[in-house]
């Protein structure tokens, strides 16, 4: 009787582990995919130097099943990707890992719940990455520019769009569409027709937004209600809002508002929320808690490392560098710590936007393996990156030889001529150029591209001179190389009278014969 | 002798200068950003208009035409469309007032016609213009996206 009792309960256990299998990733929400013990879920790997590592993502994708993970190394990848199944999709780092179009289609389609994108940087497409009937998806540390739109939603919900950059696309940034519940953070949404669409979307929260540069910064429209849009900045935007709904643009007293360019309210009791509302143009909406100084937000946690995670072969002293944003644009310090103990191995300090930060760990033992982080911190939030690992080796790095100049040697002011470098690195290491023209001006960093090809920049000198063109070489690890030279000899070239000259030159486009006489002689480059 | 020469020289000088650049044009409104509308003078446009469905943009024609903008703020423009496979095509035409536009169309051979409103922006660094606008037609109103390029003439 026992052994019975025991046969059946066995048997109720392994039915209810049946049933709750299937039914766990439902009720997971927006969980990670790594974040299911139940299921077997493995990693798909695509470019790098794997055996079995897939060349295209859409092949990887083809191949996963639900809650798999795929990982994409560096490297551009002309594709248009379509998603149907529950994955995750990661990029090695946000700035060198590309998927790119020619604005045939829209570069990533998601049709799937528990979708995650994150850390690529995806552009030329008719849409960045369009959801549709998606939910519990997460959207974040992406850098979506050059679309027709940035990220388009159409009957979604509960996803999260958060710390990407979406930037110079056509259209709108954002566009969501009988969407409901996402919320939209700590984006940076420059530079489009509209920086947010809403329409037909109900109960959407938008906050930490920094919305720049639109004809509408936010537009919400056709029934779009119910949305909650607080502690966003908006900046430079012919109009910062029109809403033509019913919405909270606030979030009580004292969390505040938005902060908006053109408020022009006062603040006397000093509590940092201004003393009258904004109104949002478009109906009744207002702002009734306006903030008066910016919202602040934490910065990006640092990426695009150097060495790459699981490096072998740097050297005993190693440069150590991670790009930095902040969705405000502050600058920040920067400071790397030596994840074994925790040990502070070196600080940069008031490190812009958009910039790299780097510092030597000097006198490290070969063939070992070192591990290492950096914490963002923007003067009140900090951010801390992934701990990454690499290896050191016997080997030592050595400098790349100075780069050869070609071009011309001499010229006329005005015109812009086209330049070449060419160096190659002892350990064929990817080399980046920098350029000092010799007028006051300097390219920044540029490339990098492989050891012994040649890069290709123009440039122009606005006066007359003897200039001495400067340039140097730096490889993966920041061990630059010394200077390679070119002298350019931009002359006096006009022998008639200047003075009749500048007028004609100053004035061409209103004397179109002229100019077309001109352009014949001494006008022409 | 001298005096002539002079004189017919001005005179050349005055003879080549066209009459619209009399007029100096608008300049930059504001230094952090470059002017986003067109500015004042004539000019021409050509593009694309789509569709926005559940596949994302659909391209449904080409449209081209020309504009007039007597002052910065206010102009016209008259144009013309046709579908991708050219089996329906039409005019249309109608006010811009500074970065809004509406106007009015029709369908070539038929009595259908409509009205648009809507907003766009150029970028005056690479002559390229997008607009979102709203159709009206009979059965409703549907969102139409446009982008191409102007050219000043």
């Amino acid at each position: 009787m026992k052994r019975l009792k025991n046969r059946y309960i066995n048997i109720i256990i392994i039915y209810i582990i049946i049933i709750l299998v299937p039914l766990t990733p439902v009720t997971q929400g927006t969980d990670d995919a790594t974040s299911h013990p139940l299921f077997l879920s493995q990693t798909l790997y695509v470019g790098g130097a794997g055996p079995n590592n897939y060349t295209k993502i859409q092949d990887a994708i083809d191949n996963a099943n639900d809650y798999d993970i795929i990982f994409v190394y560096r490297g551009i990848y002309q594709e248009y990707l379509s998603i149907n199944k529950q994955i995750t999709l990661i990029g090695e780092t946000r700035e060198h890992t590309t998927i790119q179009g020619n604005y045939a289609n829209n570069i990533i389609k998601i049709q799937a719940n528990n979708v995650k994108i994150m850390r690529f940087t995806i552009q030329k497409g008719k849409i960045g990455i369009y959801l549709t009937y998606s939910s519990f998806f997460t959207i974040t540390e992406n850098t979506i520019i050059d679309n027709w739109e940035g990220i388009g939603l159409l009957s979604s919900s509960q996803g999260i769009i958060s710390s990407n950059i979406i930037k110079n696309n056509d259209f709108e940034g954002i566009n969501p569409v009988n969407t409901s519940q996402i919320q939209i953070s700590a984006n940076i949404i420059q530079t489009s027709l509209e920086g947010i669409f809403l329409h037909s979307s109900t109960a959407n929260t938008i906050h930490g937004n920094t919305i720049k540069d639109h004809i509408y910064g936010i537009e919400a429209t056709q029934s779009s209600n119910s949305n909650n849009l607080y502690h966003n900045n908006f900046y430079v935007n012919d109009q910062n809002a029109k809403d033509t709904c019913t919405n909270n643009w606030d979030d009580n007293y004292p969390s505040g508002g938005n902060y908006w360019d053109d408020y022009t309210g006062s603040d006397i009791n000093g509590d940092g929320i201004g003393d009258t509302p904004y109104n949002i143009p478009g109906g009744t909406n207002k702002d009734y808690y306006p903030l008066m100084e910016h919202w602040n937000e934490p910065p990006y946690a640092p990426s695009n490392q150097n060495p790459r995670n699981h490096e072998t072969g740097v050297p005993t002293n190693a440069v150590l560098s991670v790009y930095v944003a902040d969705p405000m644009e502050d600058a920040m310090d920067i400071t790397f710590y030596d994840a074994s103990d925790h040990s502070v191995i070196g600080s940069v300090y008031d490190i812009p936007s958009f910039s790299t930060a780097s510092v030597i760990w000097e006198n490290l033992l070969n063939n070992t393996v070192y591990s290492w982080y950096t914490i963002a911190y923007d003067g009140e939030y900090t951010n801390q990156s992934e701990t990454w690992f690499f290896t050191v080796s016997g080997s030592t790095n050595t400098q790349p030889n100075p780069p050869t100049i070609t071009g011309p040697s001499e010229g006329k002011p005005k015109i812009e001529y086209t330049y070449t470098l060419t160096t190659t690195d002892p350990d064929t290491d990817n080399l980046s150029y920098y350029i000092d023209w010799g007028d006051g001006t300097q390219s920044g960093w540029l490339g990098p591209i492989v050891s012994g090809d040649s890069l290709t920049t123009t440039h122009t000198f606005m006066t007359k001179g003897i200039y001495t063109i400067k340039a140097k070489a730096k490889d993966t690890y920041g061990l630059e190389s010394d200077w390679g030279f070119l002298e350019v000899t931009i002359p006096k070239t006009m022998t008639i009278q200047p003075i009749f000259i500048k007028i004609i030159e100053k004035f061409l486009f209103v004397f179109p014969l002229l100019r077309h006489l001109f352009s014949q002689s001494f006008f022409s480059g | 002798m001298k005096k002539v020469l002079i004189v017919l020289g001005i005179c050349a000088l005055v003879a080549c200068m066209p009459m619209m650049t009399a007029a100096p044009s608008v300049g930059v409104k504001n230094f952090r950003l470059q002017p986003r509308t067109l500015s004042r003078g004539n000019g021409t446009f050509s593009g694309v208009f789509a569709e926005k469905n559940e596949t994302g943009y659909n391209v449904l024609g080409n449209i081209s035409g020309t504009y007039s903008m007597g002052s910065g703020l206010f102009g016209t423009l008259d144009g013309l469309w046709e579908t991708n496979d050219m089996s329906v095509s039409g005019v249309f035409s109608g006010y811009i007032i500074h970065r809004f536009f509406f106007g009015q169309y029709n369908v070539t051979g038929g009595n259908e016609t409509g009205y648009f409103v809507g907003l766009y922006k150029v970028n005056q660094t690479s002559n390229e213009f997008r607009a979102i606008s709203l159709v009206f037609t009979d059965e409703g109103h549907v969102a139409r996206y446009a982008l191409g390029t102007v050219q000043e003439s």
